[in-house]
């Protein structure tokens, strides 16, 4: 192949040789007509190729040493190294000039094809002969085999919950009534049907005269139910319209303009009417955008009423500060306009929150920023166990001052159990304290029908330690650890409070009921971090942290890394959303172009093995140390650094924790409800999320007058006293 | 081979169960009140948390849903939680409703739970 080359190049350089020879000949004719210059030049042409037989000889020679045909021959693709020539590349195939590479490689020396001579004198194949049936049955069963292997039924995969409510099976108390009469409430929700089914099924010579001026009651006919939920669909694409999708990403989201909410409620009445619809004729009219969120308010006041009105006839709804006649299924939209409404604020606060971050953490800021470009805004998060359900809704609760809920503290716990390499851990679910109190109120002994696995596991002796998160006197939570290698408990408690009775009682009961064991535990201090909390919101990270600490081995929390804290639970937590889109990085790496991204479905089909969630290639672990795995959970815990220095002697006065409030970002209000002077608010202003990274918050100051909303109601005000 | 294919899968478990027909199932809260629900298989159990949070003043998002200890989604219905019971399909239908029907599922209530401090008690 060399040699074949090499000839090639031969004969380039003789031709080369003979042109060059010819060419000198004339310059050096023309330098004698016209000067000295013209001979210059000439000799210059020549000593060029020269040059050029100089270098083709050289190739001939040391082939090796200078690839020529790399350069000359290679395809065109090959010689792309760089990023610009890539988007060249782009370029041509735009236009329709891209060239498929040449395949330039010289026909192999062997000649494969002439060492069969049997070849063509080949017989035709013969069809096999049919199975034995002892074939057949072999063949059976290892396709048995591999199907249960390859894919393994869904029942089989799915991770059991390992914690039950404890349900105690005497003295059950029914709603509405004593122990003593036993009143037994059932109701009935069989009779109505999901409404895209009951579209189809509305006959289409349904009359609803007969059952004019009827007063609405389940015991009507399937067909006028049906016919109410057929009333009530709401189209495609006014939902599409006004609704974002529960799969668009949240970055998404804070692009779109917010909806118009009002403040107060517009005066009068909403009524239904029996005028024809007049509304506006297409769904992307201003009307149905802006004008509809301000008829929000009424969508509680619709919804009782509509039933009956739709019994008695009414074809439309008119708003009294609107002017058009709006058809019946706007009720049931409404109602998810509110919705929309609610969760939208979450999110608007939470962007806001994350500009006010402390500067040390604008860095992790940028991360959550991040995440928000293929965080779907209203989604069930998915890897959790299925004893724990949390949706993006609530990851929003991480990036705000807000407390945490039970399924917030439930889904860090199951992180954290995912991850942990310490199999003689356990963490009990938030949960279960509620059913154990009940228990333990009314049941001299635990005397369940059947021990649910976590309890199972701790009557063999597999379990070391077990941890137990509780939620004392309504609005805190604390941490206990039993120790059941030393039978002892330990109590963290982050505004140093001592563990209340009702609470240590059941867990004691429980103990004594499970393990058999005569005394109880005895208390003893917490021999594992346990910080100091100076807010009035972070006990709930606090008991997460604690958790993390020791059985991964992350960074205990302290109040200069609270809002820290918060915004690593948010991206731990949204990991699974990066493993289902394949990873952040790796979609934006590709070759430069924007590749779209795909947002994962909400649905519950994801695998449920534990292993599949704890991706390391995940691009938001590298901020957490390496999991160092225990080897056991006793020793485990004193591998850790005992408590902060400056964590036991801060005082726990509310002055001071009205002073350290300044460090954290402020609360902010929700925007969906503004004071009252304040008239209409446009939710989302381009200042709340601009998905740049300027830091100029000026203008998304919110009115300091506007009062603060809680998320939820019932939770009482920590500011307040 | 193709003949094989079909006749390899083993008999999936025949169903008998008529997905539009109802049980009856026990909701049980954390103080173990008792609330008892008729609901058909293919209907979606939102409907009864729905259906159970306004029975008892609440808003869907403070109460907790479990079934043998794990939640309870949006999209799950009586059917693919394989709720099934002791007896018979029958013996389920024609349940008294004077006596606490003693085949009923169970779902658990809990409520939920929010802290952030602890601010001392008066």
């Amino acid at each position: 192949m060399v040699k074949k080359k090499g000839k090639l190049y031969h004969t380039l350089a003789l031709s080369l040789r003979l042109t060059s020879l010819s060419l000198l000949e004339a310059l050096r004719h023309i330098g004698s007509e016209k000067g000295v210059a013209n001979v210059a030049a000439a000799l210059v042409v020549y000593a060029c190729e020269l040059q050029v037989l100089f270098l083709c000889l050289l190739h001939y020679l040391r082939p090796k040493l200078l690839p020529l045909q790399r350069y000359l021959y290679a395809s065109p693709r090959y010689r792309r190294t760089h990023i610009s020539h890539l988007s060249l590349d782009r370029v041509a195939k735009f236009f329709g000039l891209s060239k498929t590479p040449t395949q330039t490689c010289d026909p192999p020396d062997v000649p494969i094809f002439t060492g069969f001579p049997e070849w063509d004198t080949m017989p035709p194949l013969e069809p096999l002969p049919p199975d034995t049936q002892e074939e057949r049955l072999w063949r059976r069963k290892i396709l048995e085999a591999m199907r249960t292997t390859l894919a393994p039924s869904p029942r089989k995969r799915k991770r059991r919950s390992n914690w039950r409510p404890v349900h105690c099976s005497h003295l059950p108390i029914y709603a509405g009534g004593g122990d003593a009469t036993p009143e037994l409430t059932t109701i009935d929700v069989s009779s109505d049907t999901e409404s895209h089914r009951a579209c189809s099924s509305v006959p289409a010579d349904f009359d609803l005269a007969p059952y004019a001026g009827a007063v609405w009651s389940d015991d009507l006919p399937d067909t006028v139910k049906h016919a109410r939920n057929a009333a009530r669909h709401v189209p495609f694409e006014a939902r599409s319209l006004l609704i974002p999708s529960s799969t668009t990403t949240v970055a998404e989201l804070l692009l779109q303009d917010g909806p118009m909410v009002s403040s107060t409620r517009p005066a009068g009445d909403a009524v239904f009417t029996n005028q024809p619809v007049t509304a506006p004729p297409s769904f992307d009219a201003v009307e149905w955008h802006d004008s509809l969120f301000t008829a929000i308010p009424f969508s509680r006041d619709l919804r009782r009423f509509f039933n009956n009105a739709w019994l008695s006839g009414a074809t439309s709804i008119k708003f009294p500060h609107l002017t058009f006649h709006y058809p019946l299924w706007v009720e049931n939209l409404l109602s998810d306009m509110q919705l929309y409404v609610t969760k939208r604020g979450y999110w608007d606060r939470a962007a806001l929150w994350l500009k006010r971050v402390p500067t040390d953490s604008v860095g992790t800021a940028d991360e959550c920023r991040d995440t928000f470009e293929f965080l779907p805004w209203d989604t069930v998060v998915p890897g959790l166990s299925p004893a724990v359900r949390l949706t993006t809704e609530s990851l929003t609760t991480f990036l705000s001052n807000e407390w945490l809920d039970d399924d917030m503290l439930n889904a860090g716990i199951d992180y954290i159990l995912q991850r942990a390499e310490n199999t003689r851990v356990r963490i009990l679910n938030c949960l279960f304290m509620q059913s154990l109190q009940n228990a333990s109120a009314r049941g001299s002994s635990y005397t369940p029908s059947r021990f649910s696995p976590i309890e199972k596991a701790i009557r063999a002796g597999a379990v070391d330690v077990v941890w137990f998160p509780l939620h004392v006197s309504g609005n805190h939570w604390t941490l206990l650890q039993i120790n059941l290698v030393t039978k002892t408990l330990a109590y963290a408690d982050s505004m140093d409070g001592s563990i209340p009775p009702d609470q240590l009682g059941p867990v004691r009961w429980w103990l004594k009921s499970l393990l058999d064991e005569p005394d109880d535990f005895p208390l003893i201090p917490a021999n594992f971090p346990s910080p100091r909390q100076r807010d009035t919101f972070s006990c709930g990270g606090i008991v997460l942290s604690i958790l993390a600490s020791v059985l991964l081995h992350f960074d205990i929390w302290t109040p200069a890394t609270a809002a820290d804290q918060r915004m690593s639970w948010f991206l731990r937590l949204s990991e699974a959303f990066a493993d289902e889109c394949g990873g952040y990085q790796a979609a934006c790496d590709t070759d430069g172009e924007t590749v779209p991204m795909t947002t994962p479905k909400p649905s519950s089909d994801y695998p449920d093995d534990p292993m599949s969630i704890s991706c390391p290639s995940s691009p938001f672990t590298s901020s957490e140390g390496p999991v160092i795995p225990s080897e056991d959970g006793a020793l485990g815990l004193e591998e850790v650094d005992p408590l902060l220095d400056d964590a036991g002697e801060q005082s726990r006065d509310d002055v001071d924790m009205q002073e350290s409030d300044n460090e954290f970002p402020e609360t902010i209000p929700l925007p969906q409800s503004p004071s009252p002077e304040t008239g209409l608010k446009r939710l989302q202003d381009s200042e709340y999320y601009d998905g740049s990274d300027e830091e100029d918050d000026t203008d998304s100051e919110l009115d300091p007058a506007t009062p603060r909303c809680r998320r939820r109601t019932k939770a009482p005000n920590p500011n307040s006293s | 081979m193709s003949e094989e294919d079909q006749q390899g899968p083993p008999q999936e478990e025949v169903k008998t169960e008529d997905p539009q027909s109802t049980i009856n199932i026990k909701v049980v809260s954390s103080v173990g009140e008792e609330v008892f629900f008729k609901i058909k298989r293919s209907t979606k159990l939102s409907k009864l948390q729905g259906a159970y949070a306004s029975k008892v003043g609440k808003d869907v998002g403070s109460i907790r849903f479990l079934y043998d200890g794990e939640r309870i989604n949006d999209d799950d219905t009586p059917a693919s939680l394989d709720m099934e019971d002791n007896g018979t399909a029958g013996a389920i239908q024609f349940v008294a409703s004077l006596t606490p029907p003693t085949f009923a599922d169970t779902i658990d209530v809990m409520v939920e739970q929010v802290g952030g401090v602890w601010l001392r008690r008066p």
